[in-house]
């Protein structure tokens, strides 16, 4: 097995024991990164001299005994949303094509500290909206990797390295992951901190990252969040919501859910089905607006400017967002507090909820990364939610199952992940396009 | 006593449309309750960016209008959390 194909998780106990460095690590991952980047175009900017000079000083660290954290020495890549003090970040925009911020984003500072070395910033739709990457499918490449971490999900499914930052606004973390058959995991709102990260719509951002494990995931949030968790995988009680889901979603999506719930039952899970409440049916329209109107802020003045330079879907999108009335936000955000009332009293019911994470497998094309209205609703208030890869389509396309739960329940939800992830078995190497 | 009264008098639900002090006001002549939101909205899109934009912007603001209408309908009661920004109740 060469080194890029361990999981955090593997490689860490590996420098641990002495039998692997950070350096060969990496020269392995930029190996890989060498070998696919031309086909798959995920990353933006590579830091390899920086990079290199860390895991140096990292293999030295680890010869000495001293080991940071579970993250020493390994490559974790960054979605170009992220400041990195000295290293270019575009946020996708020809607007910030020269941009090297002063400072790092607090959560690239916290994994820095942490041992964790950066190879370089992922791809991302302009603003981490709807302008797509370059950014191609490793399971296809003529399909979408899914956004806006488009890059970060590509580079962890490929093997490009074993974990990557990407953020979620609507469902740019779950879908993205579910299309390219890793684990993405978006905590709870405000759990990590999002300072220095460019803000999309400040009240529904959220960071999140890739990993191709369940542990693996779990490794991450402890480290990015401060806070350790000690998930026990058992059986889960799942909520299942049908209704909105299985209208909307693609028969192939469906059919791969129910196909995994039925595994899921069979092994000991228990599924009961569970009614979407009522303010539901306000969700959409209400995280339309509160995302319309704050991405519309955050760029009022850059767009009055220069509008000539936002991409064709971001200009529209900031243009028609400032026309919306201050009472219509207002409104949308106190659904939102009905909503998320609402979302806790279901998630009384069951240890947590179980939909698909993405309406559709990976579009065909690049033009469009895929609907995140699976997603939206936990975006919109703040739940945690993770994806699982739960099997593959007729024509060989990733699925994943979508488990929501309660505010600060990470612990719980990396538990019924962990389960789910070991049932259903799928193959966590990375791919080769 | 005043406690008393608490318990006594019955909460009663009060739908949005009827509380007087609307958008119409507030809102420089926004009024969510006027169906005819879209058509506003279009109306400052051509004063803002003139009609050629105006007319490129029409499928982004048709949604947003929807979505803008869709939201008006939901019955707020006067207890429900009026900022509902997430992590607020940590």
């Amino acid at each position: 097995m060469e080194p890029y194909e361990l999981t955090v998780a593997e490689a860490s106990q590996l420098i641990r024991e002495g039998k692997l460095t950070p350096v060969r690590l990496l020269e392995s991952i930029l190996e890989r990164i060498d070998a696919l980047e031309p086909t798959l175009e995920a990353w933006v900017t590579m830091d390899r001299e920086r990079a290199l000079s860390d895991a140096e000083a990292l293999t030295r660290e680890a010869q000495e005994g001293a080991l940071r954290s579970p993250v020493h020495g390994i490559p974790v890549g960054i979605k170009d949303i992220y400041f990195t003090q000295g290293l270019r970040t575009t946020m996708g925009s020809p607007l910030y094509a020269d941009h090297v911020p002063e400072y790092d984003a607090e959560t690239v500072t916290i994994l820095r500290d942490a041992g964790a070395v950066i190879p370089g910033k992922t791809e991302t739709t302009e603003f981490a909206a709807y302008d797509p990457a370059p950014t191609r499918n490793p399971w296809n490449t003529e399909h979408t990797p899914g956004g806006s971490s488009s890059g970060s999900a590509a580079a962890v499914s490929s093997g490009m390295c074993p974990a990557a930052l990407g953020s979620q606004t609507g469902g740019s973390v779950i879908r993205p992951a579910a299309f390219c058959g890793v684990v993405g995991l978006k905590p709870t709102y405000d759990l990590i901190s999002r300072r220095g990260v460019f803000p999309l719509a400040w009240s529904l951002d959220h960071v999140g990252f890739f990993t191709r494990t369940v542990e693996d995931a779990s490794i991450m949030l402890d480290v990015l969040s401060g806070v350790e968790h000690h998930p026990d995988p058992e059986p889960p009680k799942l909520g299942l919501l049908r209704g909105y889901y299985e209208k909307t979603a693609d028969e192939s999506v469906w059919e791969g859910l129910m196909d995994a719930a039925g595994r899921l039952e069979e092994a000991g899970a228990e599924v009961v089905e569970l009614q979407l409440p009522r303010s539901f049916e306000y969700v959409h329209p209400a995280h339309r607006i509160i995302f319309a109107a704050e991405a519309a802020s955050v760029h009022e003045e850059g767009f009055r400017k220069n509008p000539e330079s936002y991409k064709p879907k971001m200009r529209s999108q900031v243009a028609a967002g400032l026309l919306i009335p201050s009472r219509a936000y207002l409104r949308a955000k106190r659904i939102r507090g009905v909503f998320a009332m609402e979302a806790r009293d279901l998630l009384g019911e069951a240890d947590c909820l179980l939909t698909p994470s993405s309406v559709t497998p990976a579009l065909r094309g690049l033009e469009s990364t895929g609907d995140p209205a699976f997603n939206a609703p936990w975006s919109f208030c703040g739940f945690p939610a993770i994806t699982v890869p739960c099997g593959l389509t007729g024509d060989g396309l990733p699925l994943g199952l979508q488990l929501t739960g309660p505010p600060y329940g990470e612990e719980g939800l990396l538990s019924a992940a962990g389960w789910c992830e070991r049932i259903l078995d799928f193959p966590k190497g990375s791919r080769t396009p | 006593m005043i406690l008393d009264l608490y318990r006594t008098i019955p909460m009663q639900r009060i739908p949005a449309s009827t509380i007087s002090i609307t958008g119409a006001d507030l809102d420089a002549g926004c009024n969510l309750e006027d169906p005819s939101i879209l058509e506003q909205m279009l109306r400052t899109a051509e004063e803002r960016y003139g009609p050629d934009e105006a007319e490129r912007l029409k499928p982004f603001i048709k949604k947003l209008a929807e979505a803008v209408w869709k939201v008006q309908g939901f019955e707020l009661e006067p207890g429900d959390d009026p900022s509902g920004d997430p992590g607020e109740d940590r």
